[in-house]
């Protein structure tokens, strides 16, 4: 498709959204479909259920019901088993019973299936980024002509695993990932090390 | 203390750093895919090593600059750089394309401007109004308050299906309960985690689910790289501006009675004044909308921009964030000690007109660096989102970490991350969630106070003696009547 015609399709695209009337400040109409407003209708009021059964049992140190620390929680819990309730409802009334595992079944769109193993390999990526930060921890100090320098396991762990983000998904040579990955780790932990004066985490 | 507030305003340190917050903001804004409140949340612990001052000139530099930005990738590329420029795009590509592009961001720079000082003075007009009134309020108001702000909230995000963001704001009430209560000390939901005692921060949520999640939606998709067109001059014209000086004025009002709204932000602004504009133009200026249209630019950009004072007046006189970006700003205030609310003015004399000074000088800044940064960043375009948001997945981290020094909160991002992304997946706005994450103590601590106070009086005193409560609980009623009765 060329970008005059795709540049088209947005702006049609954009119209069609406004002509249909109000529009939220999110917006997230196209991502919602009968089948997953159940699920999550189900799920929501899975988590109230059990919220409300916590909430009850939660010791009572007052001498009123009115100072409970479960009052509220035992409120909010109720009334969101309510709107779950009138989720499911209204995806029922949709058809959401119809073809109600699709949302979990493979796409025939190769575009689409190729997005969702893209998604989940980020985020495994992104999981791993935030432990290794945790658990590898190391400091080390460089000192050049008077100035210490301060290396933490935080460039460490964080550069190569940006770099292989950046290849998978930027797709440009691995020195090229590299260099940037290195040059963006050391510039934001400088900011925030030598800048804000906040140490880095994994540093004990 | 006005002038006193104004000199400190005016320091050149000060000034730089709003210099600083608007040009990343217009930078960030201009990105495809990079949100206002993204860059507010990121911020958030940028701000936490700069004094108070700073971080608040540093704050709304980026707010203003940002909700500029995303006009300028409207115009030249045919993709908005923020949600809010969706009416600008369709107005303006069309005349880029006819070699006006220049005029036509010179059109939105003028109208933001406007737009801006429109929204700037209504606040200063209504904060008085409102503190006065909000000096009235107890216990039972708060809460039904509160409860108002997130329910609002809900019905502004979600559009056609409110039940949703009501949801996503509960889910935020329940985030707020987890921790030690205030009343007692009594732990809940902490599931024996004495890391859960001191409850989950609302900050490292907000920079999960507007930061991380934003990246694990944008990363994965192929970029579409979009081809600018000629620039040419950009000077705001300022006889087009005067010929549109009406639309101006009344875009900026509805920008900033919508900024008011907790959780109607500059999207459902310059939607809704883009709207009114259409239906009140002359038929042969109705003719040109939707084909390149200046009056249409003057009406989106005016009212977007407006939103931002709209936002503050909730957020800096009840603690009721108007919008998600506004909640971003609550944040670094928190962090800078500063409560704001109905006491604001007694416990930090002054600050509200240093916030004031520091609005009008970033929107002063974000005037001339708009017609500055304009060409260069067309440049920026060719940046792809796979080269930028791996960068930006490192300041999340460490962002999240800074608030309070703590790893834990880097997990709280980690998991409000993968949380928000499913959410969006299954169509459920996240600015709720984040209202409901910060208005939860506020409602729960109120709720019991009052409940206490109502204790052994007969139960028509609630609406007797509470009058102001009573107008607020119809409030509360009819908003979860309108949505669910009549938005079906």
């Amino acid at each position: 498709m060329s970008t005059e015609k795709n540049g088209d399709a947005f702006i049609e695209k954009a119209k069609a959204r406004l002509a249909s009337g109000f529009v939220g400040e999110e917006d997230l109409e196209e991502a919602s479909t009968p089948q997953k407003d159940l699920i999550s209708a189900c799920v929501i009021g899975a988590v109230a259920i059990g919220a409300m059964v916590l909430a009850w049992q939660m010791p009572d140190p007052g001498r009123s019901v009115f100072t409970h620390p479960g009052l509220l929680p035992f409120v909010v819990s109720l009334t969101m088993l309510a709107m779950a309730i009138g989720l499911a409802v209204r995806a029922l009334r949709e058809g959401g019973a119809t073809n109600f595992l699709s949302v979990f079944s493979r796409s025939s769109d190769p575009e689409e299936r190729e997005y969702g193993w893209r998604s989940w390999l980020l985020i495994a990526f992104v999981i791993a980024l935030v432990v290794a930060i945790d658990v590898v921890t190391f400091r080390i100090r460089i000192p050049v002509g008077g100035i210490e320098l301060r290396l933490s396991s935080f460039e460490c762990v964080a550069i190569p695993i940006v770099t292989v983000i950046m290849k998978i998904y930027w797709g440009r040579s691995w020195w090229r990932c590299f260099a940037v990955a290195a040059a963006a780790a050391l510039l934001l932990a400088s900011a925030f090390r030598y800048g804000f004066r906040i140490p880095m985490p994994g540093v004990y | 203390m006005i002038l006193e507030q104004l000199l400190l305003a005016l320091t050149p340190y000060l000034i730089f750093v709003c210099l600083v917050g608007v040009t990343l903001g217009i930078l960030w804004g201009a990105m495809p895919a990079l949100s206002t409140t993204m860059a507010m949340a990121l911020l958030i612990g940028l701000s936490t090593g700069m004094g108070q001052d700073t971080a608040i000139m540093f704050m709304l530099g980026v707010f203003t600059g940002s909700v500029f930005g995303g006009t300028i990738t409207a115009v030249l590329i045919n993709i908005p750089g923020t949600p809010d420029a969706v009416p600008t795009m369709i107005e303006g590509y069309p005349l880029a394309r006819r070699g006006e592009g220049g005029l036509a961001l010179g059109t939105a720079i003028g109208a933001s401007f406007m737009g801006n000082w429109i929204g700037i003075l209504l606040l200063i007009a209504f904060i008085p109004v409102v503190l006065a009134l909000a000096l009235q309020f107890r216990s039972w108001e708060m809460f039904l308050l509160a409860t108002w702000g997130i329910a609002i909230c809900g019905t502004m995000s979600a559009g056609k299906r409110p039940l949703k963001g009501w949801i996503s704001g509960w889910i935020g009430l329940m985030v707020s309960f987890v921790g030690l209560e205030s009343i007692h000390a009594t732990p809940r939901y902490t599931f024996g985690f004495d890391v859960l005692e001191d409850g989950i921060s609302y900050i490292p949520v907000l920079i999960g689910l507007f930061g991380l999640s934003e990246i694990l939606r944008v990363l994965p998709r192929k970029d579409y790289v979009g081809i600018p067109e000629a620039v040419g001059r950009v000077v705001p014209p300022i006889k087009t501006l005067w010929k549109h000086a009406r639309t101006a004025l009344r875009s900026g009002l509805i920008g900033t009675i919508i900024g008011a709204i907790p959780g109607a932000g500059a999207n459902v602004a310059s939607f809704l004044s883009y709207d009114i504009g259409r239906r009140r133009a002359s038929p042969a200026e109705r003719a040109k909308w939707g084909t390149g249209s200046y009056e249409a630019i003057v009406c989106s950009e005016a009212a977007s921009n407006a939103n931002i004072g709209g936002s503050m007046l909730p957020t800096l006189t009840l603690g009721i964030p108007g919008s998600a970006a506004a909640a971003a700003f609550l944040a670094a205030l928190e962090l800078k000690n500063v409560i704001v609310g109905p006491t604001m003015q007694i416990e930090h004399p002054g600050l509200i007109y240093y916030i004031y000074w520091s609005l009008i000088i970033a929107n002063f800044l974000m005037y001339g660096m708009a017609i500055v940064l304009v060409k260069p960043c067309v440049k920026l375009f060719s940046l792809p989102l796979a080269l930028l948001m791996p960068l930006i997945l490192l300041i999340c981290v460490l962002g999240s970490y800074a608030v309070s020094l703590s790893y834990f909160d880097v997990y709280v991002m980690l998991i409000a991350g993968l949380v928000g992304y499913v959410m969006r997946r299954f169509g459920f706005p996240l600015a709720p969630l984040v209202l409901g994450a910060i208005l939860g103590p506020v409602a729960d601590e109120n709720f019991r106070r009052a409940l206490l106070v109502f204790e052994g009086k007969p139960a028509w005193t609630v609406f007797t003696d509470h009058p102001i409560g009573t107008v607020l609980l119809i409030v509360v009623l009819y908003t979860f009547y309108d949505g669910i009765f009549r938005r079906r």
